[in-house]
């Protein structure tokens, strides 16, 4: 019971914790705690698995959005401009 | 001498203008228009060049130019940033992973990693965020979409960690609750 109870508070502590755990924000020590936890829970490391995999494929996904040709041409010659206006 | 100089001008645009890609998507966040972003994007890359005598070479060109950035949209925003900010308590903690887990969505993936990865598109992201409120929307850009560290956004917006921390937190929780909506979606 005792055990239990205290699982469950490392567990409360960890999912509290895991998005600093995620983004590497996390002193070594808090780090490596965390680290062996998600690898010991059967609750905590499922979880773990799942926000991982949401923040990557939320990242991919941003990533698909290009600039387009035109904004790219419009910077090119506002550099131009900017430059020209520099060498006067 | 002057050749020397206009070298190194033309290499730092050539420099900023690889990181135009991510220019564009982060102002396409943090603004709704695209013609905004447009604008926000050219001011950025301007404003880049003026300061090039402030960038440390060798440090992390994509920070400095996202700072300059989001400092841009934050001072023609002060009027958005002067209305009744959310407070922090009343954001609840939102569990999307025990929300799909129990979604009875298993037609496509029993795994809610999956589950998400099908269900959820990049405009429904861009919706997400483009719902927080402002000073979420902001921290949860930097770090979310663009990986900066804590240390980067809190110079970036002039605020100490301990608030990108916090507003990171609930601006997560506030986006999990934004994609949760579209999850529920049919397919």
């Amino acid at each position: 019971m005792i055990i239990g109870r205290a699982m469950e508070q490392m567990c409360r502590a960890v999912v509290r914790r895991l998005d600093e755990y995620l983004d590497g924000e996390l002193n070594p020590l808090e780090m490596s705690l965390i680290r062996m936890h998600l690898h010991l829970c059967e609750r905590c490391g499922p979880r773990y698995q799942f926000e991982k995999a949401l923040l990557a494929s939320i990242r991919r996904k941003s990533a698909s959005l290009t600039a387009p040709q035109k904004l790219g041409e419009r910077i090119n010659q506002a550099i131009g401009e900017y430059s020209h206006q520099r060498n006067r | 001498m002057s050749q020397e100089r206009e070298y190194d001008h033309e290499q730092f645009a050539t420099e900023i203008i690889n990181h135009l890609d991510r220019l564009y998507r982060t102002a396409r966040h943090l603004v709704r228009s695209e013609a905004d972003a447009e604008d926000l994007v050219q001011d950025t890359v301007i404003r880049a060049l003026e300061r090039r005598h402030l960038f440390q070479r060798g440090t992390h060109l994509k920070a400095w130019l996202l700072t300059i950035m989001t400092r841009l949209y934050i001072n023609r925003n002060q009027q958005e940033q002067r209305r009744p900010q959310v407070s922090l308590e009343e954001i609840e903690e939102f569990d999307l992973y025990t929300k799909a887990r129990c979604t009875g969505h298993c037609s496509l993936s029993c795994d809610p990693a999956d589950l998400v990865g099908q269900r959820i598109a990049a405009e429904d992201i861009r919706n997400a965020i483009a719902e927080l409120p402002e000073e979420f929307r902001s921290v949860v850009v930097l770090s979310v979409v663009n990986e900066m560290s804590y240390a980067e956004i809190a110079g970036a917006l002039e605020i100490p960690i301990g608030t990108v921390r916090s507003r990171l937190s609930r601006g997560r929780s506030l986006l999990r609750r934004g994609l949760w909506q579209y999850l529920q979606e049919p397919a």
